[in-house]
């Protein structure tokens, strides 16, 4: 039998993560290190919400940021650059664009089937998100406003080894 | 009865290990030591005393004595293991006995015995043998961590520098290692002042050590926060912003979180932010810092207070008078704690919270906070609060008593402070307008 979202909220409530469950929609936040929304508040927004008849859950922090219309070549590809290797290095969470709007968020999605989510895998994807979105700050910062890309950590590597051996 | 074989004893052994860790991290640890010490019994009648067994046992029960705080005998068992390990084992496996023999001496408070084992290790070592350089590059790294960590910056140097030296030895270079070393070295070389050299290493290492990859730590944490401060002191507020954003994330993500640290980097960033015109985000960070030191700290410490004292010094200038007013008022209260004895930063407080009332036309609650700060006040006679008593009647309209109240006050700033201070001025051409409406 599919979940819903009733049951959703309540592995929620036992959590202790303070939520709102309104519209087909469960609405909740966490506060975060470096991540400022639009407000400037420390803080991202979260929507878990059903598809699929009850059968894929979807949780999302939709418009993290947005990139915006007129960004140069340079900056888009640092942008698709960096989005692919924060998903590179991500094993649950995606992070996506939009290019209609230049919408960029994150998400993850649970193929429920028919199975029942447990408290702690419904807990694990809600709370990776700030985690994540406070560890893709800085590199999408570079990305949006100086165009550089988040390097591989194999370029890392290179990088670093090139200039111990350039140092005296 | 026939002999066990080998086999059938070395799973029996592992279980019995595997057991006694187990109760140690569920902490049930008067079982984990009888597992523990089942286990080296075990191993010293089945494997001999000098078996690789025993040393595992051995650093096993190290680190459980380590977490029950025994000094003795976790020191007995490193050493015990160094012993073994002349004996049956070869230089690498010395030298890696020998740096954690040190690194407990050091940790033990005998720092002497702790240099002389981190030398005699240093001193197996030889550079052109391959084999030798992976312990020989951690005993320096451990070394210089612990020179670091004695002040003895210049001592630490030369170390890391060879830690380097060694690193580029490697046909596969130790990419993690090397920028660990980087990052110490960086630390050592900002305590001696050579700022620029520290800049460059630490931000050639920071993405190596900041790679989602890598295990933050609170130690890299304070590395990028001083070199925070230096690009802050040096008006590169971009940098700054960038090198404590990497600390945060280092001390926020480390297995040990010290929110201590946390606060204070966040305070520092703080205080960037508002040299980059951001004081939203300054705002932020710094209520941030509050909840952080108010884990571990209660509402009267300093370092609470000062955090406060920078929220309150972004809403003042910004007329946010409300939002000051809330602060404020938690700190007055702090101060009615009976450990705290700041009788000039409870006149500050509650003259700060006289004056937003003031502006908020609280004027009864204005009166009665300046009136308690008077009773704080120090050797200028608290003329800060008799100005501001004077700018409340001058706001209610009572002009007789903002005049008395600014003539008592304009002498005190001519006095202790100046008579061209701002304030002074300020009072002068206040009473000039009042007096105006007087006659």
């Amino acid at each position: 039998m599919p979940s819903t979202l009733s049951e959703i909220s309540t592995l929620l409530d036992s959590a202790g993560i303070r939520h709102r469950l309104k519209d087909d929609v469960i609405r909740t936040g966490f506060s975060t290190d470096l991540y400022t929304d639009e407000d400037g508040d420390h803080g991202v927004n979260i929507l878990l919400r059903l598809d699929e008849d009850g059968e894929l859950l979807r949780v999302q922090a939709p418009m993290a940021y947005r990139l915006p219309k007129d960004a140069s070549p340079e900056t888009q590809a640092a942008v698709l650059r960096t989005i692919n290797q924060l998903n590179w290095e991500s094993k649950i969470l995606q992070a996506e664009m939009d290019f209609e709007d230049g919408e960029i968020r994150f998400s993850a999605d649970f193929p429920i089937e028919d199975g029942k989510p447990t408290e702690q895998q419904v807990t694990r994807l809600v709370r990776l998100i700030p985690s994540l979105i406070d560890l893709a700050h800085l590199p999408l910062r570079d990305a949006m406003e100086k165009a550089i890309p988040m390097p591989t950590e194999a370029e890392i590597s290179r990088r670093f080894d090139a200039f111990l051996r350039a140092r005296a | 009865m026939p002999k066990p074989d080998r086999e059938a004893l070395l799973a029996e052994f592992k279980d019995r290990v595997a057991t006694a860790k187990e109760h140690r991290f569920a902490d049930r640890m008067e079982l984990a030591r009888a597992e523990y010490l089942q286990a080296l019994a075990f191993a010293e009648e089945h494997f001999g005393a000098y078996s690789t067994q025993v040393d595992t046992v051995c650093l096993e029960l190290a680190l459980f004595y380590s977490s029950t705080k025994e000094a003795g005998p976790e020191l007995a068992m490193l050493e015990r293991r160094v012993r073994i390990r002349k004996a049956e084992a070869g230089i690498p496996q010395i030298v890696d006995a020998l740096q954690d023999l040190a690194e407990c001496h050091g940790q033990q408070e005998r720092p002497e015995v702790a240099e002389g084992t981190y030398q005699e290790a240093l001193e197996l070592c030889d550079e052109t043998i391959e084999a030798h350089l992976p312990p020989l590059r951690m005993t320096l790294l451990y070394f210089g961590i612990f020179l670091n960590d004695r002040e003895r910056y210049d001592d630490a140097i030369a170390i890391f520098e060879r830690g380097l030296a060694v690193c580029k030895l490697d046909k596969d270079p130790p990419t993690f290692t090397a920028a660990r070393t980087a990052m110490h070295l960086g630390e050592a070389l900002l305590q001696v002042k050579r700022h620029e050299e520290a800049r460059v290493l630490i931000e050639a290492a920071a993405p190596v050590i900041s790679h989602r990859g890598q295990t933050p730590s609170t130690a890299f944490g304070k590395i990028l926060y001083y070199l925070g401060n230096y690009h802050q002191r040096e008006d590169r507020f971009a940098e700054a912003e960038r090198a404590y954003d990497l600390a945060v994330l280092q001390t926020h993500n480390a297995r040990n979180v010290s929110f201590r640290n946390l606060a204070y980097i966040q305070q520092a960033a703080a205080s960037n932010d508002l040299k980059l015109n951001k004081p939203l985000r300054a705002e932020n960070r710094l209520k941030q810092s509050v909840r952080f030191l108010l884990k571990s700290q209660e509402e009267h410490h300093p370092d609470v207070l000062s955090v406060k004292q920078d929220l309150v010094n972004i809403y003042i200038p910004a007329k946010q008078y409300a939002k000051a007013e809330v602060i404020l008022e938690e700190m007055a209260a702090a101060t009615e704690h009976p450990d705290f004895n700041d009788e000039r930063a409870k006149e500050r407080y509650l003259n700060n919270l006289g004056f937003v009332q003031v502006h908020l036309e609280e004027f009864p609650k204005a009166e009665a906070n300046l009136r308690r700060a008077l009773l704080s006040a120090g050797e200028d006679h608290g003329c800060y609060v008799i100005k501001n008593l004077g700018l409340m009647y001058q706001k209610m309209g009572y002009v007789d008593e903002a005049i008395r109240e600014y003539r008592k006050a304009l002498p005190l700033f001519e006095e202790h402070f100046s008579k061209d201070h701002p304030v002074a001025e300020f009072i002068r051409g206040a009473l000039a307008e009042l007096e105006g409406q007087a006659s």
